[in-house]
């Protein structure tokens, strides 16, 4: 196996082009432990280590953009993450462990596309966009277009995430998480996901996501609508519950069965709304 | 390694600058010996160990639950460059091998019961070639029905998995037919008769799962063979006895052409009664050179060993009164495809399925199958964790019909001192009731019990089970010796696998002798030493061990005597033993002499070198037939009873079902603490232990494949998961006739947490959960029902 | 940029130069080409923290890191923690407390418990327990390991 260890992103996608079984390799924690278990066998390694330009958050003139090797533990402690964009901060600091958190990386962790884990619903919520180049250029990707299915995203071979672009946040907006474990640690059972804004204990605006109830995050365009103008105590709230209930698709496994992953996420999100609605007065 | 101003050795012989009490290390938490070299990296475990021209083994596990194997074909392994030698069953001798039933082939021959069932083995240069020439071997399967649950398995018509079941070796008498590998039953009284005379009567299924053990060191080996042409083993195992059996019969070598020796043990809990240690061995044979083979996480999850999956039925009645009059038990064990230790660990789950309690009308029969998944064998809490959780469970619901306190339902009907189990087997000493109470009235159980909802206004509980088990088998035996200087050689073959046994075995000896635990020289387990050990279970440290090291560090102390009374021209019953490893007669503080001088006399001028040794075997409590009826029961080994309590105060999330357990309390008769900072230890540890398997543990199978071989997928608890208040509680009760006055304790802390958990939960919400583990999705699926 | 590269690995204040493949962890390294078997594999899967180093003075997994990128970085292994044999405060109060049973989780735990202590000198229970949730221990329940962090607090003040 090759490895690589470019200094610029330029000889990163160039690298990517020529061989298309090379992978990039982030923090490590997810691909070193799948290639510890012969799950992949990469041609070449191009570590993205040396790389400035993918590193670090910075404001840009409509949010903030998040280098692709910025770490779990540097995300979990962004103040310019507030409003709406919380909900990202707040997925960071649920990941995994410490030892964890200072390791992984966001393009690391959301190019794995497990749809169990935090990032993935959050960013959904948040309504980020996926900046993506190769040699060929640079897209952006609504980020619920990125998550394709169980470990698969849009990326085109010789493609790789550079960047998660984070609108910024309108004035008075909130969000909210919530993840169910086995275990502290533990990837979800069921994650639950807002941003939105609240006027008067009303809800003005609403995205909500799901973790770990399909093949990626779930949202559902008639949950949000049923939320936005909805009370704490509003019925609209268990209908939108219903609405995300009927968009998910989860499976039984180690960590539950589908129909309680059903059953949680009907009692997480009346839950998530009202946390949103206090953190909002 | 140095540093530690308390280990700094005092030379025997030095009078220490005040007197203390010739025993002053008993009862003393004197620091762990091998814990400075634990926390520094220096101690050395099997995978840490590298031998000149060492291969790496490597071992392919079978892809199907139950197949015949038509044929192998392993020349592309073979031809692979690295690689040394390749094994299947047709390189081995016919031979099986197996504890209680001789029916398991060291590399799968002729069919195959379990998936991830060892069938070939590999020898290469590094550890990638031989897990590359692994996937190299092709082997042809004649797939078979497979049957995976107890019942089913032992039902007409299931598929046979052992056909030859009928021809096996055993090492009990219990009945057994087809699948069925042990069937046994134990009855006092008239059970059926009594049922009328019951004001309430609790009947119930409770459903236990399969679990691992995830000692955090995986299973292991390095097998080389010595000047002599003698194998040597290093192995990660609770016995060096057992496996160097195990070895020498499969291999169809004699014992004296094997020796085992254990590095340190990165843990064990019951389940590393023997690995990979035979395969490591052939491998050796096979290339003449060292071989080491240590299973990965994923492997030793699918290959090692379970705790066996129940399933029982039970029913009790008592009396409006609230005294026990009557159980009826029927317990299924699944054993997996191999027989291991499951015909023991069925007959403690049977000897103890009545619970510690004086009740006058019990029946158990208990059955353990064979299924084709992975065997199950020993595991802290031996066959009575089972039961227990679900007798506990049943005394609960016992307790809410009657109208009394869980803990006085248990006082009331606690058995005491100078009972008999089962109406056989005669109880010396019983303090329940006195752990029981001691818990009722612990300030923080007494706030816990007041507290119904905790701060975010979840619902809080408290639940408590009482604790009994069996302990101290088979034999064991103590060499010490008397060195130049006047220290000491212990050598007891005896493994520490964490339990802090290699220390509290030196304060024994240490205490006998007037020394401190620098001076004893506790010797690695091997089996070319000269004691012999049946191997680190039951507690048998504190009952077996410590008896064999009190007596031979006795026949030391009277050799001692015997030349010194030569040196000193004084009758031996005039001198005594002082602290510091001094002889002297007594009330003439002049008088004395250092062992060293004692030691050295004998070796040069007088008797010999000093040796003291002792025999023992725990004897075997039979079975009052008046008493009791049996089928297929005989305790094998001793049979001694220990007495504890277990308490939990739960928080349950009722959104999501989710159970968090806040503090616990455990309350144990130890006899007579002789580390006290390391029995603490085992309390926590084994409380620890048992949220895990409460909670969290279970081992899936889907069609016979495991569906969660990795930490990732089974979850056990960490920090987060476990309290940070645990209340260890140590009773000392002292056994007349056990050195010190010590019982055994540390097993037995795992057993009642899950039914205390359960009872905790129902207290708190009034869930009942029968199944383990108590899920969050269990516990809401059982409050939807209730 | 060949499959075999010469790195060079800071451990425990001495330099070594070695040349592991690309998929070989540090872990790896530590153990068999450096044969600092203090550093154990309890998973290699990331999850029990029984490989833990410090990397650059933070608790990092060894069976999750390339070999190969830690090219240049300081290292810290659990024999890196009592040079000449001199146990450091935590050892120490790991030691006084009777925390080890097993101990295979033990260098694991003592690194990120020093971790933890150059970070806050005084931590809580909680900040304890946080620290400690990414290293699995089957043997102690945690208690006296926490316990030794404790006492490696009060001495280190
Ligand atoms: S061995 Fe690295 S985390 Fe388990
Ligand atoms: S001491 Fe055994 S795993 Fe921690």
């Amino acid at each position: 196996m090759q490895y690589y260890r470019p200094s610029t992103l330029e000889q990163a996608l160039a690298l990517l082009a020529e061989d298309p079984d090379a992978r990039c390799i982030a923090g490590g924690a997810t691909l070193v432990a799948m290639m510890n278990a012969d799950l992949v066998q990469p041609s070449a390694l191009v570590s993205l280590k040396g790389i400035s330009e993918l590193q670090g958050i910075r404001a840009t003139s409509d949010g903030l953009t998040i280098g692709a090797m910025t770490r779990h533990e540097v995300v979990s402690k962004e103040v310019r993450l507030t409003g709406r964009l919380e909900v990202v901060r707040m997925a960071a600091g649920n990941i995994g462990h410490p030892p964890i958190r200072s390791v992984g990386t966001i393009g690391g962790s959301i190019s794995h596309a497990d749809p169990a884990a935090d990032y993935p619903t959050a960013l959904v919520a948040a309504e980020a966009q996926i900046e993506i180049m190769s040699q060929n250029g640079r897209r952006l990707v609504p980020v619920h277009e990125f998550f394709i299915s169980y470990y698969t995203t849009a990326l085109e071979p010789g493609e790789m995430v550079t960047a998660i672009h984070l609108a910024a946040p309108p004035s008075g907006s909130v969000s909210a998480y919530c993840k169910v474990g086995r275990t502290e640690g533990d990837f979800a059972t069921v994650s639950v996901a807002f941003s939105g804004a609240f006027v008067d204990g009303q809800c003005t605006a609403a995205s909500v996501a799901i973790g770990g109830c399909g093949e990626a995050p779930i949202r559902s365009p008639e949950a949000n609508a049923l939320l936005i103008g909805a009370f704490v105590d509003s019925d609209c709230v268990a209908q939108a519950a219903e609405a995300l209930v009927n968009a998910c698709d989860p499976l039984d496994d180690v960590r539950g069965s589908a129909d309680y992953r059903r059953l949680l996420v009907r009692r997480l999100l009346p839950r998530v709304f009202s946390q949103a609605s206090q953190n909002a007065a | 390694m140095t540093g530690y101003d308390n280990l700094t050795p005092r030379m025997p012989g030095e009078a220490p600058e005040q007197e203390p009490r010739i025993d002053a290390v008993i009862g003393q938490s004197v620091l762990k010996i091998d814990g400075p070299a634990k926390v520094s990296g220096a101690a050395v475990y099997t995978d840490d160990l590298k031998r000149p021209r060492m291969l790496h083994g490597a071992l392919l596990g079978s892809p199907y639950p139950h197949a015949r194997i038509l044929g192998y074909n392993t020349s592309a392994a073979r031809a692979l460059p690295g690689v040394k030698a390749v094994l299947t069953a047709e390189d081995l001798p016919v031979q099986n091998i197996g504890a209680a039933v001789c029916d398991e082939p060291i590399l799968a021959r002729g069919k195959t019961r379990y998936v991830g069932e060892p069938i070939a083995a590999v020898a290469a240069v590094s550890v990638a070639i031989a897990r590359a020439a692994v996937q190299l071997i092709e082997i042809e399967y004649e797939e078979l029905p497979a049957v995976f649950d107890a019942e089913e398995a032992m039902a007409l018509g299931a598929p046979i998995i052992h056909e030859d079941a009928g021809s096996y070796a055993r090492a009990t008498e219990a009945p057994f037919a087809d699948n069925m590998v042990a069937h046994m039953e134990l009855e006092t009284g008239d059970v059926d008769k009594v049922w009328a005379e019951c004001d309430h009567i609790i009947e119930g299924e409770y459903a236990i799962p399969a679990i691992h053990a995830q000692y955090m060191e995986t299973c292991g080996a390095l097998a080389e063979l010595d000047n002599s042409g003698k194998l040597i083993v290093w192995c990660s195992t609770q016995s060096i006895f057992l496996t160097q059996l195990s070895i020498a019969s499969a291999l169809q070598i004699p014992m004296s052409k094997v020796r085992c020796i254990t590095p340190a043990v990165g843990g064990g809990f019951g389940a590393k009664f023997g690995s990979v240690e035979p395969i490591t061995a052939a491998l050796t044979l096979a290339t003449r050179r060292p071989v080491k083979l240590v299973l990965s996480r994923d492997e030793d999850m699918s290959m090692m060993r379970t705790r066996h999956a129940a399933k029982i039925r039970m029913k009790t009645g008592a009396r409006a009164d609230g005294t026990l009059l009557c159980r009826d038990i029927d317990i299924i064990l699944n054993g997996g495809a191999y027989a291991d230790l499951s015909p023991l660990v069925l007959e403690c789950s049977i000897l103890l399925a009545h619970g510690p309690y004086r009740i006058p009308n019990v029946r158990t029969v208990g059955r353990v199958a064979y299924t084709n998944r992975l065997r199950a064998g020993a595991f802290r809490g031996f066959g009575v964790m089972q039961p227990t959780f679900a007798g506990e469970s049943q005394l609960d619901e016992l307790a809410a019909k009657l109208q009394i306190d869980p803990i006085d339902f248990r006082i009331r009907n606690a058995m005491q001192s100078g009972d008999y189990n089962m109406g056989s087997h005669h109880i010396p000493s019983c303090h329940l009731a006195e752990c029981l109470e001691s818990i009722q009235s612990h300030p923080d159980f007494i706030a816990a019990s007041a507290e119904r909802v905790g701060p975010t206004g979840r619902k809080r509980g408290v639940g408590i089970s009482s604790v009994t088990q069996q302990s101290g088998l088979f034999s064991s035996s103590a060499a010490v010796r008397v060195a130049e200087d006047g220290t000491l050689v212990l050598n007891t073959g005896y493994i520490d696998i964490g339990t802090g046994s290699d220390t509290s075995l030196a304060q024994i000896c240490a205490g006998t002798l007037g020394l401190g635990v620098e001076h004893v020289n506790v010797v690695a387990p091997d089996t070319d030493g000269v004691a012999y050990d049946f191997g680190t279970a039951s507690d048998r440290a504190s009952r077996g061990v410590s008896e064999s090291v009190y007596r031979a560090s006795l026949a030391v102390k009277q050799k001692l005597f015997e030349f010194a009374s030569v040196m000193l021209q004084c009758p031996p019953d005039r001198l005594e033993l002082r602290p510091g490893g001094r002889v002297g007669i007594i009330e003439a503080p002049e008088a004395e002499l250092p062992f060293s001088a004692i030691v050295q006399w004998g070796l040069y001028a007088g008797n010999g070198p000093i040796i003291g040794t002792h025999a023992y075997y725990m004897q075997e409590q039979k079975i009052n037939h008046v008493q009791t009826r049996s089928v297929g029961f005989r305790m094998g080994g001793g049979v001694w009873y220990g007495y504890g309590a277990t308490a939990v105060q739960v928080e349950v999330n009722e959104d999501t079902g989710q159970v968090e357990v806040i503090a616990a309390w455990h309350a144990h008769d130890v006899g007579r603490v002789i580390n006290p900072d390391g029995a603490r230890g085992q309390v926590y540890g084994g409380v620890a232990q048992g949220i895990s398997g409460a909670l969290y543990e279970e081992l899936v199978w889907d069609n016979g494949h495991l569906t969660n071989p990795s930490l990732m997928d089974y979850k056990i608890v960490g920090a987060p998961e476990v309290p940070h208040r645990i209340h260890a509680i140590l009773l000392e009760n002292r056994l007349p006739d056990s050195p010190y006055g010590a019982k055994g304790f540390a097993e037995p802390t795992i057993i009642g947490v899950a039914p205390a958990i359960a009872n905790a939960v129902a207290n708190a919400v009034g869930a009942r959960v029968r199944t383990l583990p108590i899920t969050a999705e269990r516990v809401l699926n059982t409050l939807s029902v209730s | 940029m060949a499959e075999r590269q010469s790195i060079e690995l800071h451990i425990n204040e001495e330099t070594h130069v070695v040349s592991p493949d690309t998929g070989n962890t540090l872990l790896q390294v530590l153990r068999s080409t450096l044969s600092l078997t203090g550093t154990k594999r309890g998973c290699n899967q990331g999850v029990c923290g029984a490989c833990t180093v410090l990397r650059n003075g933070v608790p990092a997994r060894s069976c999750l890191t390339l070999a190969v990128e830690c090219d240049d970085e300081e290292i810290t292994t659990i024999e890196g923690l009592a040079p000449n044999g001199k146990a450091s405060i935590v050892q120490q109060a790991f030691v006084k407390v009777g925390a080890p049973q097993c101990g295979f989780c033990m260098p694991g735990m003592v690194l990120v418990a020093t971790a933890l202590l150059r970070e806050h000198s005084n931590p809580d229970q909680a900040e304890i327990r946080e620290a400690l949730s990414g290293n699995l221990c089957r043997c102690t329940g945690y208690v006296k390991i926490a316990e030794a962090i404790e006492l490696a607090a009060e001495q280190l003040v």
